[in-house]
């Protein structure tokens, strides 16, 4: 164990040098180790563009998603869980990564609020899903959610957050190192940091401009899927009519642009959107299935 | 017999009268817009409406509003329309949103973990749970369930 610590201290002291060179430990061997990947690492930390794998996108957001839901609970509404997971699933198809491993849920809480983590997570709160009349209402939302997740901005949000960019490509380093139980030591710190990275970012939420982003997106996504994109226009309405003096909407205010706002964007989105003449709501499919 | 009769026609003007209510949010146009014969910006037009004309809001056809105003009854763009505050609109011709109506509480459940809840705070101070990640795969839905879903509503199969 201490071995390993004394491991990462050295990774961590190394890539921040490596920061300055990175190219001239590729090939360098210390102590057993080689130090091409954390070189590559330190690239990646230098340059803060990296891609992350998706196995390690789905770790990543199982820990944020497992955050999320320490500050929640899932509601024991089992028909409804199936059917925003059937909803939801059936938009990831019309999404550009239909191949995660799409998981949603709904989270028992009077606040109004959706959120979504890394890998496929999506979760709406029992009392936003109690706002809506109808299934593309709910595509809206679920859409919406789907967007963060496919454009990366959670992911993005905690790998920015305190380093966790480093802690991220210094574990897979020492991971390729270690064996036995130290691997679970070092994942143990590993769901730490992102733990910790994961409270910050719910709390704070994303920039302005990816919710605008998802919010556009979630109209063509719910479009191609076939449902009235025009129903999310009234999910906002509800959201801009309830926004104020009301607790249940404190942190989706804190944390988004104001309904108003959303909706003008959304307007001028609409208007170079073509939207077809056989798009559905699915009214009575809703109500049997939330109601 | 007569007493009957008129049970019957008081619960059905009770249920006319609550469906019309709920038919009729309150709302008002958030700039001047013109009030539409027909939900299309080609209908002819019935009168050009202020900005912060008060309206009752009916149903929705695609992106038009249809309103009853003192300026006469007709389409509006729903965009140009603001719901009022505190009366979350239940339109798209359900009655689900009644719900919504009730003012909600908030859910702060005591657990082993501490408060919980989705505020600002509760989420700084939030302790990762894995069970409950773990029941998400319960009620996870396969791609070919998911096709199978949207065809039995009438949507089109999905592409991407």
């Amino acid at each position: 164990m201490k071995k390993l610590h004394s491991t990462i201290k050295i990774a961590a002291i190394l890539s921040s040098v490596c920061l300055l060179s990175c190219a001239e430990m590729r090939g360098m061997n210390v102590g057993g180790y080689d130090l091409t990947p954390l070189a590559d690492a330190g690239d990646k930390l230098a340059k803060g563009t990296a891609e992350t794998p998706v196995q390690e996108e789905e770790v990543i957001g199982r820990h944020m998603a497992g955050t999320l839901l320490g500050a929640s609970r899932l509601s024991n509404a089992q028909q409804q869980q199936r059917y925003v997971n059937r909803v939801g699933r059936l938009l990831t198809l019309s999404s550009s990564r239909p191949q995660l491993n799409w998981h949603f849920g709904v989270l028992q809480d009077n606040d109004v609020n959706a959120f979504a983590a890394p890998g496929g997570y999506v979760f709406v709160t029992s009392g936003l899903l109690n706002m809506l009349d109808n299934e593309a209402q709910l595509a809206g939302v679920l859409s919406h959610e789907i967007a963060h997740v496919t454009h990366k901005d959670y992911l993005k949000a905690v790998r920015n957050n305190n380093l966790l960019g480093a802690a991220l490509d210094v574990g897979a380093f020492v991971g390729s190192a270690a064996t036995n139980g130290q691997t679970s030591q070092q994942e143990r710190e590993f769901a730490q940091s992102v733990v910790n990275a994961s409270k910050e970012v719910y709390a704070r939420g994303l920039d302005k401009s990816d919710e605008y982003a998802a919010d556009k997106a979630a109209l063509e996504t719910m479009t191609k899927a076939g449902y009235d994109p025009y129903a999310y226009v009234v999910v906002m309405q509800k959201l801009e009519a309830r926004a104020t003096k009301d607790s249940a909407m404190a942190l989706l205010l804190q944390t988004h642009p104001s309904p108003t706002d959303r909706l003008e964007a959304m307007g001028a989105s609409l208007d170079t959107m073509k939207v077809p003449g056989n798009v559905l709501t699915l009214d009575k499919r809703f109500a049997q299935s939330v109601h | 017999m007569m007493h009957k009769n008129s049970g019957r026609l008081l619960l059905g003007s009770l249920l006319l009268s609550s469906a019309l209510l709920v038919m009729a949010d309150p709302g008002q146009t958030t700039v001047a817009t013109e009030l539409k014969s027909t939900p299309d910006a080609s209908g002819s037009t019935v009168s050009q409406l202020p900005a912060g004309q008060a309206v009752q809001i009916g149903e929705r056809k695609g992106a038009w509003y249809q309103v009853k105003t003192s300026q006469g009854e007709g389409w509006v763009r729903m965009l140009n329309v603001r719901l009022q505050s505190g009366a979350a609109r239940s339109g798209d011709s359900t009655m689900s949103g009644l719900a919504a109506l009730g003012q909600a509480t908030r859910s702060n459940t005591t657990v082993a973990t501490g408060v919980r809840g989705l505020s600002r705070k509760n989420l700084q101070q939030a302790q990762e749970d894995p069970a409950e990640v773990a029941k998400l795969n319960q009620y996870q839905v396969s791609a070919d369930e998911a096709r199978k879903f949207g065809q039995a509503g009438g949507l089109p199969a999905p592409r991407n």
